[in-house]
C-alpha cells in the first residue's frame, strides 16, 4: 500500500476529546499524503482540526483529555503511534522542526538567542541527556562541543536570513523584531536537519510585508535543503503562493485534496467553493463577497453524514446519512463529497 | 435596571449552566469537598452546640471542684479543666463565636480593602500614591503586633480584638484588588464602557468589580481561618473574650500550665482550631478552581 | 468648515513619555502618532491603513476622544470636540461609537446580552423595563442574532455572533459615526464575510459614517471609498480606494499591495520584498520610510521628511518622488 516515495501518510485518523460537555470528536477519519519534497497547505476554519492533525504528527497531543481511537500516521513507512516515548523524542529530534504562530511565547525571554540556539542544536544532535550545561562550560571536552555548537548556531542565523549573526547572537529575544525572532525559531527548528517541516500558522502574527518575506524564505529553504513542509494556515493566499498540494479541512475531516493550482481553478467541494468566494482580495469589489451561512459545528454533537450538509446549498438525502467517500477527479484530485458519486 | 422576564426569552439557563459546571470541577476535587463537608459539620455544630452539648452551663461558668482536671472519660469526653468545667461542651460552645469573629473581620477587612483598592486601582495618579502609602504604613508593621497593640488600646473585649484584627487584615485585600483593578481597566470591555457613555462609578462596579470578584472570595475563604487563628491567639494573650466565655485561645491558655501533663486542658482547644483554619483553607483551594474564569468552557 | 465632512481631524498628535534613568524620569517621546490628518464624509468609509506600530488604533480612539489627543483638533459635524469636558464629552458619545478587534474581550463576561445591549439605552435615554427590552430585542434582530439570545452570556457564543452583539451595542444610540478597529480580523473568512456585509448594509440603511481601521488590504478595498495609508505614525498616502489599488504612488503602498497572498496560484503579481523590519525608532530625520525603500533614493530622502501633498485631485502622498 505505502509507496516508497510516501514521506508522511496519514490513515483514518480518529482524534476525541473527552470533557466536562461530552466527547469532542475532534478529528474523523484524516487522510493525508505527503512526498518527499512536498510543500502541503493544510488550510480550514477555527476548529476544524488543521493543528490537531499536525501535532498529532510528533505526539504531542494533550492525553488526557485526548484519546486517539483510530488511524495510522506511518512517517517513512513506520507508524508513529506505536513508538515509545523515547523513540518519539528521537524521532522529533532528527526527522522532523516545527515552527509556530507567535514568535515571541517560543522564545524564553531570560535567555540569550546563543543559550536557545545552542541547545537546540545539542538536543537535536545527540541524546538529550548528553546535554552538558552552561554549568559546565569549564570542562574541556564540554567546551569544545559547545564551540562547535556555537559555530553551528552562527550558520543556521546566516541560513535563515539574520544579518551580522556572529554578534547578534549575544542579544536577547526581545532585541529581535517579531519577523526576527520567527527566523531564530526556523533556525532552531532546522537545527537537526529534518525532513519534515510542520508548519503552524507560522506568519499569522506578522505583517504582510514581514509575512513576505517569511513565506519566501521558507521557500529557498526547500529548494536549498530539500525540506518538505506542511504548511498549517486559514489564508488561502498564503497557500496560493507557496504551497504544491492543498488539503482543505472542515469539522475534523479533509475534505478536498489537490495540486494548488488545480483547487483554485477548479474549486470542487462545496465548502471550498464558499470559501473561496468568501476572501476578500484586493480584485474584489462591494457586494461580490458571498458568506457561509451558518456556523461551524459543535464537534461534541457534530452533524451526521458529511458533517457540511448543513450548511451545504446542494445537499441531498444521503448527504445527512453516510459519510462521504473520496472520489478522485483528475489526477491527485480527491474531493470527498457525494456530489461527485457518479460522475465520471 | 429591574429585568422582567420577556415572553419571547426562555428563562435564563446560563447563570446554572456555570454553577453546574463549577460543581462539576469542585466535586473532582476531594481536598475542596471534605473541606466543604468539614465546615457544614462545623456550621451545624456552632448552631446546635447549646442543645446538643452534655453540660451546656459550663460555657458560663460553672465550677465543679470535685472534678477539677479530669482526665477525658465516658462523662466528659475531653476531660475537664482546672475548674473541673466540661473541655467537650466549651470547645462545641466556644464554635459559634469563632465563626462569629471570623465573618465579622473577614467583612470588614474586604470593605474597607476593596474601596481602598479599588478606588487607589482606578483612580490613579496621586489618589493611588496616597492609599497605597497609606496601606504600606500598616504592611510595616507586623500585622499580629499591630493588632496586640491596637486591641490593647481599645481595652479588652471580643468587639475590639474584632476592630483591632480587621484593622490590620484589610491591606492584603486593598492590595489585591488593586493589583485585579489595575489589569482589568485596561480590558477593551472597560473601554467599551466608557465608550458608550458610562461614567467611573458605573465602570468601576458594574464592569470592573464583578469581574475582580473572584480572586476576592478566595482569598476571603482562605483568610477566614487565619482571622479565627488570630482572634485565638489575642484571647490567648488574654485580650480577648474574658473569662468565662469559652473562647478557644483562652482555654489553650488555661491549660499552658498543666501542660504537658494535664495535656488535654490546651489539646482539644486546639484541635479546633486547627480543623476550623485547615477546612476554609481547603474550601479556598476548591473556590479557586470553581470561580477562575480561565478554566471555563 | 465643510458641510460634507462628518470628522475632520487636523494635525493630530499623541505622544507618550519615555522614561529611563533615576528616580523614572522623562527622557523623550514616542511619537505613536505625529501630525495627521484626515476627514471621513457623511455616510462614507475611510480605511485607516498600517501595519502594527503605524498608530492607526490610536488614531481611532484619539478621533472619538477614548484617548486624549496630546495635540491637533479634532471636529465633530463641525463641533471641536477636541477640549470637551468629561461631561458634555460622555453626552457626545452617543454620536461616536466604536466596535472592538477582539469581540470577546470587548464584551463584559458577567452581564447578559441583554444587559449589555441595553446599558447604552439606560445611558442615553433612560429606557427600563418592558420599552428597553423591546428595543433590545429589535436590535437583536437587525444585527442577525434571535430574541431568545437576550438572557445568553457571551461566552455562549461564536466569535462572529459575539462581533454582532457588540455591533447592536454600538447601534442602540444610534450613532452616526463608528469606529472600526480590525472588526474582523478575529474571524474566519466565512463569517468575516457575514460581518463585512452586516456592516455593509447597516451602512446603506443608516446612512452611517465609518473610520474603518485595518491591516488587510482585502477587506478595506471591499468596505472602504477612502483609503489613508499610515506608516510610523505618519499619513503616507491617501486617495480614493480604487486609485490606491490601480495607481499607487508612495512606493510602502506598492510594497504592500504587492505584498498580499491573493488567492490565486496563477496571477503572478511581482512582489516587492522589502529590507528589513518596523524599526519603531524611526529616524530623527528625513522620511521614515527611507531605511526600508525600494525606489531610487534621492538625497533628499534622507535629509528632510516630504510633507503631505497633492499630486492629483484628491489624492496626496508624502514622497520626494512625486514634487
Amino acid at each position: 500500500m505505502t509507496r516508497m516515495s510516501d514521506l508522511l501518510r496519514i490513515e483514518n485518523l480518529h482524534l476525541e476529546f473527552r470533557t466536562f460537555d461530552g466527547v469532542a470528536k475532534v478529528l474523523a477519519g484524516v487522510n493525508l499524503t505527503m512526498r518527499r519534497g512536498d510543500v502541503l497547505g493544510l488550510v480550514g476554519e477555527t476548529g476544524c482540526g488543521k493543528s490537531m492533525t499536525a501535532l498529532a504528527i510528533p505526539g504531542l497531543i494533550p492525553m488526557p483529555p485526548g484519546v486517539i481511537t483510530e488511524g495510522r500516521i506511518l512517517f517513512e513507512g513506520e507508524n508513529l503511534l506505536d513508538k515509545s516515548r523515547d523513540e518519539m523524542q528521537r524521532f522529533r529530534a532528527r526527522k522532523l522542526g516545527m515552527i509556530f504562530q507567535d514568535p515571541t511565547t517560543n522564545l524564553s525571554p531570560v535567555y540569550t538567542i546563543r543559550e536557545q540556539l545552542i541547545d537546540a542544536v545539542l538536543y537535536q544532535r545527540m541524546d538529550a541527556k548528553r546535554v552538558p550545561g552552561r554549568w559546565k562550560g569549564w570542562l574541556p571536552s564540554a567546551r569544545q562541543t559547545r564551540l562547535d555548537a556555537e559555530r553551528r548556531a552562527v550558520e543556521l542565523m546566516a541560513l535563515v536570513g539574520i544579518p551580522d549573526g556572529d554578534k547578534r547572537i549575544a542579544e536577547y529575544p526581545h532585541q529581535f523584531s517579531g519577523g526576527m525572532r520567527q527566523r531564530v525559531l526556523i533556525a532552531m527548528a532546522l537545527a537537526g536537519e529534518p525532513d519534515l517541516l510542520i508548519a503552524d500558522e507560522p506568519t499569522t502574527a506578522l505583517d504582510v510585508t514581514i509575512q513576505a518575506q517569511i513565506l519566501r524564505l521558507i521557500a529557498s529553504l526547500v529548494k536549498q535543503l530539500g525540506l518538505s513542509v506542511l504548511l498549517i494556515t486559514h489564508n488561502l493566499g498564503v497557500v496560493a503562493q507557496t504551497c504544491q498540494r492543498v488539503a482543505v479541512m472542515y469539522a475534523g475531516r479533509v475534505i478536498e485534496n489537490a495540486p494548488v493550482r488545480e483547487l483554485f481553478r477548479y474549486p470542487q467541494h462545496p465548502y471550498t467553493q464558499g470559501l473561496l468566494r468568501a476572501v476578500p482580495t484586493t480584485r474584489v469589489r462591494r457586494g461580490e463577497l458571498e458568506g457561509i451561512p451558518g456556523t461551524i459545528p459543535n464537534l461534541v454533537t457534530p452533524p451526521s453524514g458529511c458533517r457540511f450538509h448543513p450548511r451545504c446549498a446542494h445537499v441531498m438525502d444521503v448527504c445527512r446519512t453516510v459519510v462521504p467517500p473520496g472520489f478522485i477527479r483528475e489526477a491527485d484530485h480527491v474531493i470527498y463529497c457525494h456530489l461527485y458519486a457518479e460522475t465520471p | 435596571m429591574a429585568e422582567t422576564v420577556h415572553p419571547l426569552a426562555p428563562p435564563r439557563p446560563a447563570r446554572f449552566e456555570n454553577l453546574r459546571r463549577g460543581l462539576y470541577r469542585f466535586r473532582r476535587n476531594p481536598l475542596s469537598m471534605i473541606g466543604l463537608i468539614l465546615l457544614i459539620f462545623i456550621l451545624i455544630i456552632a448552631i446546635t452546640a447549646p442543645y446538643i452539648v452534655p453540660f451546656p452551663e459550663d460555657a458560663a461558668g460553672r465550677v465543679r471542684a470535685t472534678a477539677r482536671l479530669t482526665p477525658p472519660n465516658e462523662t466528659f469526653y475531653f476531660g475537664t479543666d482546672h475548674v473541673g468545667r466540661d473541655i467537650f461542651s466549651r470547645v462545641l460552645m466556644g464554635t459559634g463565636l469563632a465563626l462569629q469573629v471570623g465573618v465579622v473581620i473577614i467583612v470588614l477587612a474586604t470593605s474597607i480593602g476593596v474601596t481602598v483598592g479599588a478606588v487607589a486601582g482606578y483612580f490613579g495618579g496621586w489618589v493611588d500614591d496616597l492609599l497605597m502609602r497609606i496601606t504600606d504604613i500598616f504592611l510595616t508593621v507586623p500585622a499580629l503586633i499591630l493588632a496586640i497593640a491596637v486591641t490593647a488600646a481599645l481595652g479588652k473585649g471580643i468587639t475590639n480584638v474584632m476592630i483591632g484584627i480587621s484593622l490590620v487584615w484589610w491591606p492584603g485585600f486593598a492590595r489585591l484588588t488593586r493589583s485585579l483593578v489595575l489589569s482589568l481597566r485596561e480590558e477593551p470591555f472597560v473601554e467599551a464602557a466608557r465608550g458608550i457613555g458610562a461614567g467611573s462609578l458605573r465602570v468601576l462596579f458594574r464592569h470592573i468589580l464583578p469581574n475582580a470578584l473572584s480572586p476576592i472570595i478566595v482569598k476571603m475563604s482562605t483568610d477566614f481561618g487565619f482571622a479565627v487563628l488570630n482572634a485565638a491567639a489575642l484571647g490567648f494573650i488574654g485580650l480577648g473574650a474574658q473569662p468565662p466565655t469559652p473562647e478557644w485561645g483562652a482555654m489553650i491558655n488555661d491549660g499552658r500550665a498543666y501542660f504537658p501533663q494535664r495535656w488535654w486542658v490546651a489539646t482539644f482547644p486546639g484541635m479546633a482550631i486547627f480543623i476550623v483554619v485547615f477546612s476554609w483553607n481547603l474550601l479556598g483551594d476548591g473556590l479557586r478552581d470553581l470561580l477562575d474564569p480561565r478554566a471555563r468552557r | 468648515m465643510n458641510e460634507r465632512l462628518l470628522l475632520e481631524v487636523r494635525g493630530l498628535k499623541k505622544y507618550y513619555p519615555v522614561r529611563g534613568g533615576l528616580f523614572n524620569r522623562r527622557v523623550g517621546a514616542f511619537r505613536a502618532v505625529d501630525d495627521v490628518s484626515f476627514s471621513v464624509p457623511r455616510g462614507k468609509t475611510l480605511g485607516l491603513v498600517g501595519e502594527s506600530g503605524s498608530g492607526k488604533t490610536t488614531i481611532g480612539k484619539c478621533a472619538i476622544r477614548l484617548i486624549a489627543p496630546t495635540g491637533g483638533a479634532i471636529l465633530f459635524d463641525g463641533e471641536d470636540i477636541t477640549h470637551l469636558n468629561e461631561r458634555d464629552l460622555r453626552r457626545r458619545r452617543r454620536d461616536m461609537q466604536m466596535i472592538y478587534q477582539s469581540p470577546a474581550a470587548s464584551l463584559n463576561g458577567r452581564m447578559t446580552v441583554g444587559e449589555i445591549i441595553g446599558e447604552p439605552l439606560w445611558l442615553h435615554e433612560r429606557l427600563r423595563g418592558a420599552k428597553r427590552r423591546d428595543r433590545v430585542i429589535e436590535l437583536l434582530r437587525l444585527v442577525g442574532l434571535k430574541p431568545e439570545h437576550y438572557y445568553r452570556f457571551p461566552h455562549e457564543f461564536s466569535g462572529g455572533q459575539q462581533q454582532r452583539i457588540g455591533i447592536a451595542r454600538a447601534l442602540a444610540v444610534k450613532p452616526r459615526l463608528l469606529v472600526l478597529d480590525e472588526p474582523t480580523s478575529a474571524l474566519d473568512v466565512s463569517v468575516q464575510a457575514q460581518v463585512l456585509n452586516l456592516l455593509h448594509d447597516l451602512q446603506q440603511e443608516f446612512g452611517l459614517s465609518y473610520l474603518f481601521i485595518s491591516h488587510d488590504l482585502g477587506v478595506v478595498r471591499y468596505l472602504c471609498d477612502q483609503v489613508a495609508l499610515l506608516y510610523l505614525g505618519k499619513v503616507v498616502e491617501v486617495a480614493d480606494v480604487e486609485t490606491i489599488f490601480t495607481a499607487p504612488k508612495h512606493p510602502y503602498t506598492q510594497a504592500l499591495i504587492s505584498a498580499i497572498p491573493e488567492p490565486d496560484p496563477e496571477g503572478g503579481r511581482e512582489q516587492i520584498i522589502l529590507k528589513g523590519d518596523l524599526n519603531l525608532r524611526a529616524p530623527k530625520r528625513g522620511c521614515p520610510f527611507a531605511p526600508r525603500c525600494h525606489a531610487a533614493k534621492l538625497d533628499r530622502c534622507e535629509a528632510d521628511a516630504p510633507p503631505l501633498r497633492e499630486v492629483e485631485r484628491g489624492h496626496q502622498v508624502a514622497c520626494h518622488l512625486y514634487p
